[in-house]
């Protein structure tokens, strides 16, 4: 039996996602954490098969929850529905690189901002410009989180073999039809 | 097919842990990502701090000259305290005297600040239960308080800072007030402030904590100093919490309440201090 090597190679990706996450610190300039586990469990929702893709966003959302002091399945159901939602823009989304991880990262950030913080009971003791001044810190981290978590998921992708040639219609490939 | 039972017995694995040992995940999370972070702090110590001396050589002379001055004093003082030291220990000898708290300072190091989503003020520091750290043991740097540990794994701990909403400390004021005294409060932590829109440069910077419910009839002078009182049984008695800003009467009238600013900066926090309570070398 052939072994698929998609599954060590997600794990190895969300780790160094939640290692990154983790680490950076919020500052003075983005009093944010950039979530680089969302943008990964995003790319895995638009590039892979629904159970690969699950199993990403539970293993992303189970280490959001668990390092960051979150309620169990707070980050997990915010990414259940995210699920839902890229799955039916999958015939709109041209392709899956670093732009589009930039612009549905910023989105879902802002979103995900708002739910947990709904969730966790914070929402209502923060004035309102200090909570459309987060949401805007949120877009930009989500759109940093887009572009790096988008560009490192795709080199270890090819750097991992997961990534395989696409087929040419009519059986011969590019590369040697001249 | 049998690669999809495979993915659905991880799945399933993976959400019944998160739903039914929460706590076990946790710490399970932390210790998977301590290696990692442990090599991030090693190669912020000594290679980048390597590059950034080469970079800056001529800094560097400089610093290092004042450091080992710095050192030789710093020995003095050492030698003076383990005379003093050795002083206590035949006076309490003699006395019979045992000391009420053993216990002894454990260095950490700042692994993260935040975690991953940075809802909550506080950090992880390299130091767990294989330390001796426990759960409610105090954290400390030199400049004052900076929390409380309220989660441990093998190796790292989770520490609340008293910045965050949800901390709370016994404090006193550090001023002696001819008949009245000892005046008391409760330190709840700053986060934002209910109600009010913090300006934008304010969304870093920790608001002040709030001392409540101490004697109306007393009214402190700015900059009193605020140290814990030791009645909550988490901190010892006479550790420098904050300082104190202004005060006012608290909307019942009841009682007075003050704003006070952490004698700690938690954005540089880079070592600490835990006071394990489990005693060693140095606890007599």
């Amino acid at each position: 039996m052939r072994n698929d090597i998609n599954l060590p190679v997600m794990g190895v990706t969300i780790l160094l996602a939640a290692v990154l996450q983790d680490m950076i610190p919020v500052s003075l300039w983005l009093p944010v954490k950039i979530g680089f586990l969302t943008s990964v469990a995003l790319f895995y929702m638009l590039t892979r098969p629904f159970l690969k893709a699950l199993l990403a966003l539970v293993w992303a959302g189970v280490l959001t929850d668990a390092l960051g002091g979150l309620p169990a399945l707070c980050t997990v159901s915010f990414l259940f529905c995210a699920y839902g939602a890229v799955n039916s823009l999958r015939n709109v989304i041209y392709s899956t690189g670093v732009f589009t991880g930039m612009v549905l990262c910023a989105g879902l950030s802002c979103i995900q901002m708002i739910w947990t913080r709904i969730w966790i009971g914070t929402s209502g003791t923060a004035g309102i410009w200090y909570s459309f001044a987060l949401l805007g810190y949120s877009i930009v981290a989500g759109a940093i989180a887009g572009v790096v978590g988008f560009a490192i998921c795709m080199l270890i992708d090819n750097f991992s073999g997961c990534i395989k040639p696409a087929k040419e219609k009519n059986g011969l490939s590019w590369s040697k039809a001249d | 097919m049998k690669q999809s039972k495979l993915l659905i017995w991880i799945l399933v694995i993976s959400v019944g842990s998160l739903i039914f040992w929460q706590s076990g995940v946790r710490k399970f999370a932390r210790e998977s990502l301590y290696p990692f972070e442990n090599a991030g702090l090693w190669f912020e110590r000594t290679v980048a701090v390597r590059c950034r001396a080469v970079l800056s050589r001529a800094q560097t002379a400089s610093e290092n000259q004042m450091l080992k001055r710095e050192v030789a004093l710093l020995q003095m003082a050492l030698g003076d305290a383990e005379a003093r030291q050795q002083e206590v220990l035949q006076l309490r000898k003699a006395l019979d005297f045992k000391p009420s708290v053993k216990s002894r300072w454990i260095a950490a190091s700042v692994l993260s600040r935040g975690g991953t989503s940075a809802a909550w003020q506080n950090i992880r520091v390299a130091k767990g239960s294989s330390h001796g750290v426990r759960k409610g043991d105090p954290v400390v740097v030199p400049d004052g308080v900076v929390g409380r540990v309220v989660e441990v794994s093998a190796h790292t701990s989770e520490v609340l800072l008293i910045s965050d909403p949800n901390s709370r400390v016994a404090c006193e004021l550090d001023t002696p007030v001819a008949d009245m005294g000892v005046v008391r409060g409760i330190l709840y932590g700053g986060g934002a402030r209910p109600g009010v829109d913090p300006e934008l440069t304010l969304l870093y910077v920790v608001e002040p904590l709030r001392l409540r419910y101490m004697s109306r009839d007393f009214n402190p002078a700015p900059r009193t100093r605020v140290i814990s009182s030791g009645l909550g049984h988490t901190f010892p008695k006479g550790l420098l919490v904050g300082y104190l800003l202004d005060s006012s009467f608290d909307p019942n009238g009841l009682s007075r309440e003050a704003s006070v600013v952490p004698a700690v900066d938690m954005a540089s926090l880079d070592l600490v201090f835990i006071l394990s309570a489990r005693g060693g070398s140095n606890a007599e």
